[in-house]
């Protein structure tokens, strides 16, 4: 697949940049400390490492949320098919999990609920008055996923209309990447035919 | 609008089923075209712009197996026929098989000059699920007549054994599409996450309205029951999974075809898609 090679080169030059980058910030902070720099100089390596991290970090949250969205179609296409079965790639194994969210009710909008809800989990209101308490919302979505999975009802003040499964993929790594690009590099110069995906099958397949 | 009388609708009669002596002997023919599909009944939620037929007999919201309409849970109201706010319909089912099922459906302005499903399939690689998928690509013009539009659906299907119901336990298609698509999705969570044969849960249907900018219509949330144990007992489970193999071999066969109900609601108001990737 031609977008999997191009982004495992990607991933190739993310590393290669990531060790010389690591490298290059270890010994600027260790020549800082030892106070070779003068006050020019200093504020000249913050501008620039300042840039280097709000790129490192700017593409990490872009990975990040494509990480989201494929796991999200994963896992919807997943529960679709009628086999629950492990996902078994080339370079790794997905097992698509997944547990239920709730929309918690609005303590003002919907005091009737919010107050049964409270009671469920043996809550005086009186206590939330100062605001120093609040439901906890991670919480109650891992109690409801509890209950999900045992087969018992949602505690009271929660409609199933305001429930959503929410997704996750774990991933089982079977091949090492660098090894992976190494191969190909090697199928690359040893076919000679120029075909980068052809090699590549060659790699995954070795 | 006052509350009906739905007696009618659910009288139940037990027909005289022997065959007469003259026929005894006879060979079965005439049958070779049935055999070829099992067509389960459907469970349709009534929407506003139902057939008026069914407006005479039930109301927005209740709950019947199709074709017989036959009456599985009510929407309640109050003395003056309205539904009673925040109320739900509800009713038990057993899961006995899933299948995904993509169709291609006609636009309901060419309703009795074409078929309502233009193409069908279950198999999942064919380019019709992609399409379905995707909000671009859902819509098409259609092939022959330009100003209509084509429509490309997921359907989400549940093969479903009513629960401790008076109507039996006949198997029946619970149907998740379109503005459902997602409750579809939540219901194949939850059997997910019961980590147990699927034809061992008991899962509760509640029917309430939902509301868009576009209007508004009746869906169905699955989840744990409310009352009672959420798996069925030790006695009748071999029953339940000699009929889900039954359900999983047919499907393989590609020998069950659900019937659906004919897209006629205001398309607007229940295709907001709210299940995009």
């Amino acid at each position: 697949m031609k977008v999997l090679l191009k982004l495992l080169q990607e991933y190739g030059k993310m590393k290669a940049t990531y060790l010389s980058g690591y490298g290059q910030l270890a010994y600027i902070r260790d020549e800082a400390k030892s106070g070779k720099y003068s006050m020019e100089d200093l504020v000249n390596l913050v501008h620039v490492s300042r840039e280097i991290s709000k790129l490192a970090n700017d593409l990490r949250k872009e990975a990040d949320g494509i990480v989201h969205i494929l796991e999200q179609v994963v896992c919807v296409v997943y529960l679709t098919q009628a086999e629950g079965k492990p996902i078994r790639a080339s370079l790794a194994t997905g097992s698509p999990s997944m547990k239920l969210s709730v929309k918690l009710p609005h303590r003002e909008r919907n005091p009737e609920d919010f107050q049964a809800l409270m009671n469920y989990f043996g809550i005086e209101l009186s206590s939330l008055t100062d605001r120093a308490v609040r439901p906890h919302w991670p919480a109650i979505c891992e109690i409801v996923s509890v209950l999900a999975e045992e087969g018992k009802p949602l505690p009271p003040g929660i409609d199933p209309e305001n429930t959503y499964p929410t997704y996750s993929l774990v991933i089982r790594s079977k091949r090492d990447l660098d090894e992976l690009l190494v191969n190909f590099e090697k199928a690359y110069n040893e076919l000679t035919t120029g075909k980068e995906d052809e090699a590549f099958e060659v790699a995954v397949n070795e | 609008m006052a509350k009906k009388d739905h007696s009618q609708g659910i009288t139940k009669v037990t027909p005289n089923l022997s065959v007469p002596d003259f026929m005894i002997e006879e060979t079965v023919t005439g049958l070779e075209v049935l055999k070829e599909f099992v067509i389960p009944p459907f469970i349709k939620v009534i929407q506003k712009s139902a057939s008026d037929e069914l407006l005479q007999t039930f109301s927005p919201g209740d709950v019947i197996l199709s074709p017989a309409n036959a009456l599985i849970a009510e929407m309640p109201r109050n003395e003056k026929g309205r539904p009673i706010e925040g109320a739900k319909g509800v009713f038990q089912v057993v899961p006995l098989f899933f299948y995904p099922e993509w169709i291609t459906w006609n636009p309901i302005q060419l309703k009795g000059t074409e078929p309502s499903i233009v193409y069908r399939t279950i198999d999942p690689n064919d380019p019709v699920v992609a399409k379905s998928r995707s909000a671009k690509l859902r819509s098409e013009q259609h092939p022959t007549q330009p100003e209509y539009t084509i429509r490309h659906v997921e359907h989400l299907n549940f093969i479903v054994l009513l629960h401790n119901h008076e109507l039996g336990s006949e198997p029946a298609v619970l149907s998740f599409s379109r503005g459902e698509w997602r409750s579809g999705t939540k219901f194949a969570a939850l059997i997910r996450m019961r980590k147990a044969p699927i034809y061992g849960c008991v899962f509760e249907a509640n029917v309430s309205i939902r509301h868009n900018p576009k209007g508004d219509w009746y869906g169905c949330d699955m989840a744990n029951p409310s009352e009672g144990s959420a798996w069925v007992g030790q006695e009748g489970f071999d029953e339940l999974k000699d009929l889900h193999e039954q359900f999983a071999a047919l499907h393989k066969e590609q020998k069950i075809q659900a019937q659906y109900d004919i897209v006629d609601e205001d398309d607007e108001a229940v295709t907001k898609p709210s299940g995009e990737f």
